[in-house]
């Protein structure tokens, strides 16, 4: 049962687990609210910011089309690494 | 209804039929569009629709051999039985709900969908487990009258 228990955990860890945006350390990365405030004056709605496990800064919203996004960028670069549309 | 072939007590095809496209679409959703992305969305509603079209066939069926059948540990099969469905509530809800605005992106939704489907995979197994106990025990295919 136990090892049943470890099987799923690292399984949904591994396959399950989001895009890995950047293997830079914090200090590199574009401040959270800097981040978020170009975002908006790009145009996008944020609804929820988050920091991923998989060291991405990830978005949901809306872009300046008013299409419903979850976007995952490098949070060193600021660039898009994966992009959901709803 | 419990149909026999060479003396083996065969599932109602309907209930084959039913039971086949929740294995399936459940394969899919956790090993293959497992993103949320929109086959996922859309698949997402396959195993609620089974249960409803499941529930209602209890309804209607009168003769409650079918649902009782096969198995030696009538209670623990039961039971199986019984929270594998309710996980599949639970998952097909918080799956919905990640689709409404005011739930959209918020972590216990996302956390409660992880959840129940950790939940169904750990029923299936157990689930698999005794029927293959059954088949060994009983020292009949089990497993097959699901199937054909
Ligand atoms: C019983 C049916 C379902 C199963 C077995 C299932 C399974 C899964 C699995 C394995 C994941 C990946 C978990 C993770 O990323 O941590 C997932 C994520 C997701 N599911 Fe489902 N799902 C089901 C129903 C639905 C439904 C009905 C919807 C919506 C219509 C839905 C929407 C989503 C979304 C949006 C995600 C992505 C969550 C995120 O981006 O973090 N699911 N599901």
């Amino acid at each position: 049962m136990f090892n049943l228990i470890v099987f799923f955990s690292s399984f949904s860890a591994f396959v399950w687990a989001g895009p890995k945006c950047t293997d830079l350390s914090k200090e590199e990365w574009v401040n959270q609210e800097n981040f978020q405030a170009q975002l908006i004056k790009e145009g996008y709605k944020i609804k929820k910011f988050k920091v991923t496990k998989g060291n991405c800064y990830e978005i949901y919203g809306w872009n300046k089309d008013s299409e419903k996004i979850e976007i995952y960028f490098n949070p060193a670069n600021s660039k898009i690494v994966k992009q959901k549309k709803w | 209804m419990l149909n026999k072939r060479n003396g083996d007590p065969i599932k109602p095809f309907s209930i084959r039929v039913l039971h086949l496209i929740l294995v399936v679409s459940l394969f899919l959703l956790v090993f293959v569009f497992y993103d949320g992305d929109k086959i996922h969305r859309f698949l997402g509603y396959a195993p609620l629709l089974v249960f409803a079209l499941r529930s209602l066939w209890a309804l209607i069926d009168k003769n409650k051999k079918s649902l009782k059948s096969l198995s030696s540990f009538p209670i623990l099969a039961n039971l199986t039985h019984f929270s594998i469905w309710f996980f599949v509530l639970l998952a097909g809800l918080s799956g919905h709900m990640m689709t409404i605005d005011r739930f959209w992106g918020e972590d216990w939704v996302e956390n409660f969908h992880d959840y129940s489907v950790k939940a169904l995979m750990l029923l299936t197994v157990i689930h698999l487990t005794g029927v293959f106990y059954d088949s060994f025990r009983k020292k009949r295919p089990t497993w097959r009258y699901i199937f054909y």
